[in-house]
């Protein structure tokens, strides 16, 4: 039958598919420390691929389903004042270190706060580790965080919070990443503050607009080609 | 069905919570002691398509794949400690902790709470209590006679009798402190509960162990920050707005759908 359906139908399936990522990116407009989700699609391989081959066309178009190409934008998300003397905002690159299980995870999620053994951990419970790898314990009544991520409790240097940089970097929810660390990062702790999520309204909105029209116009040539099939049932028929 | 759908309605739901937490702290503006809440969130799971570093029809590898985010969920409403401003009362059991600490008291029941709303009467029995007719823990009976009661910077409470020029000593005001004070459980009525995740209490005197010092003749306010609060109003209403936009698309894209069969 006409392969044109399916192309155009692949066309819907991934404007959907932007939709959600959109969606989510709205979601956690007001996470802590998320970093947005960003996509392109990919160049289609009807233009550029195998044109003498019918079958592979066909099928290169079935892939069209999935694909639009998909990162994480690390832009930095804006930051807010809070005065409380856990909270802790990285400005430029790199991650905090966490321990979950056996795995170390890394989040930009830096409102922390303290266990009852006095261990520095995000709000989900995950200790914080520092450049030696080992959880943090900081015990006393003043905190101080230098921009460097070193740790003064009651004016004597405790420990330095580890800071890394990220390379092949994924989402895995509750506000934490995977990836391999790049090394130390270029980046400065800043006291008292947070950052906001890197969602801008108006980006993730016109990508909302451009989506769904998008998926009207796909819609559109979906239903040309019904039209095209029954006039080949009713009317040629008639012939 | 999209998941579109239901991301976005985590996030209406997450922003409803976003304002209810504001809401009490705003409504608890003028409460004397109080500590202000924010809601917290975290990214929900995330669905992979292509995991990341999965190998390409091409042969090579995909740098970051895909992955799709079905939305956020609320991890916690951290309570902040940090200090409410003191406004002075003269009023001689009106007592503000200048640092860490809570006062201790006893509930009806036996057990200790917690608070840091200083603000003392004495009840018919002479004893210190708190609005609610809570005692103090270690109690302090103040003799009917007293003339005035003077409270000390490290707890002493003295009392001046008629008849007498030198201050008489009734007792101690004991502070409480917790090394992780935001996890200790909010009951209502100004007053905390110890959980096991703030830990057990260090006791003792004001000013020892890192406890903070007492003023008399004042009290301490509720530490929220209109300003703040109102500036995060507006992001969570506009949030829950932008959110239903989603809720709105998703529901468009579904008409589509339906149009699709004549």
């Amino acid at each position: 039958m006409y392969k044109g359906i399916y192309i155009a139908m692949t066309g819907m399936a991934m404007r959907a598919n932007e939709l959600d990522t959109i969606s989510n990116n709205l979601a956690n407009i007001n996470t802590t420390g998320y970093k947005r989700q960003s996509f392109a699609s990919r160049v289609y391989p009807l233009l550029t691929g195998r044109p003498a081959d019918t079958k592979a066309i066909y099928q290169d178009a079935r892939y069209q389903t999935y694909f639009g190409t998909q990162y994480i934008d690390l832009k930095q998300g804006v930051l807010r004042q809070t005065g409380a003397p856990l909270d802790l905002a990285i400005q430029n690159e790199g991650f905090f270190a966490v321990t979950k299980g056996n795995k170390t995870l890394y989040t930009r999620e830096g409102s922390f706060t303290r266990d009852k053994e006095g261990y520095l951990i995000t709000q989900a419970g995950l200790k914080v580790l520092d450049e030696n790898n080992s959880p943090i314990t900081v015990e006393g009544e003043k905190v101080e965080i230098g921009r460097d991520g070193s740790i003064y409790v009651d004016g004597n240097l405790v420990t330095k919070i580890k800071l890394v940089k990220l390379n092949n970097i994924s989402h895995v929810g509750q506000s934490l990443y995977e990836g391999t660390e790049g090394g130390q990062a270029d980046a400065q702790v800043i006291q008292g503050w947070i950052e906001s999520s890197n969602v801008n309204p108006v980006n993730e909105l016109a990508q909302m607009i451009q989506a769904i029209r998008n998926f009207e116009l796909a819609q559109r040539a979906t239903m040309n080609f019904d039209q095209l099939a029954q006039r080949a049932v009713s009317e040629i028929a008639r012939i | 069905m999209f998941r579109s759908l239901f991301t976005a309605s985590t996030g209406m739901y997450a922003q409803q919570l976003n304002v209810d937490v504001i809401a009490h702290n705003l409504a608890n503006l003028n409460t004397t002691g109080f500590k202000k809440g924010r809601a917290e969130f975290q990214d929900l799971i995330y669905q992979n398509i292509i995991q990341p570093g999965a190998p390409s029809d091409d042969g090579t590898q995909y740098p970051s794949g895909i992955q799709i985010g079905l939305g956020v969920r609320p991890i916690a409403v951290a309570k902040f400690f940090t200090p409410g401003e003191l406004i002075n009362t003269g009023n001689s059991l009106d007592i503000a902790i200048d640092g860490d600490g809570f006062f201790q008291v006893t509930m009806p029941d036996g057990t200790i709470a917690y608070t840091r709303a200083g603000n003392f009467r004495i009840d018919r029995d002479g004893r210190i209590v708190t609005n609610d007719g809570y005692p103090i823990e270690p109690g302090i009976t103040v003799p009917a006679d007293a003339l005035s009661i003077t409270v000390g910077a490290d707890g002493r409470v003295t009392v001046l009798q008629p008849g007498t020029t030198a201050p008489v000593e009734i007792g101690t005001i004991e502070l409480a402190r917790f090394i992780n004070s935001g996890g200790l459980k909010a009951i209502g009525k100004n007053l905390f509960l110890e959980t096991d995740a703030s830990g057990a209490p260090t006791t003792g005197s004001p000013g020892t162990e890192g406890r903070g010092t007492l003023v008399q003749g004042f009290l301490e306010m509720s530490n929220v920050n209109v300003v703040e609060e109102l500036a995060n109003l507006i992001i969570a209403q506009r949030a829950f707005d932008i959110n239903s936009k989603a809720v709105q698309s998703s529901d468009e894209m579904l008409q589509t759908v339906a149009a699709l069969k004549r």
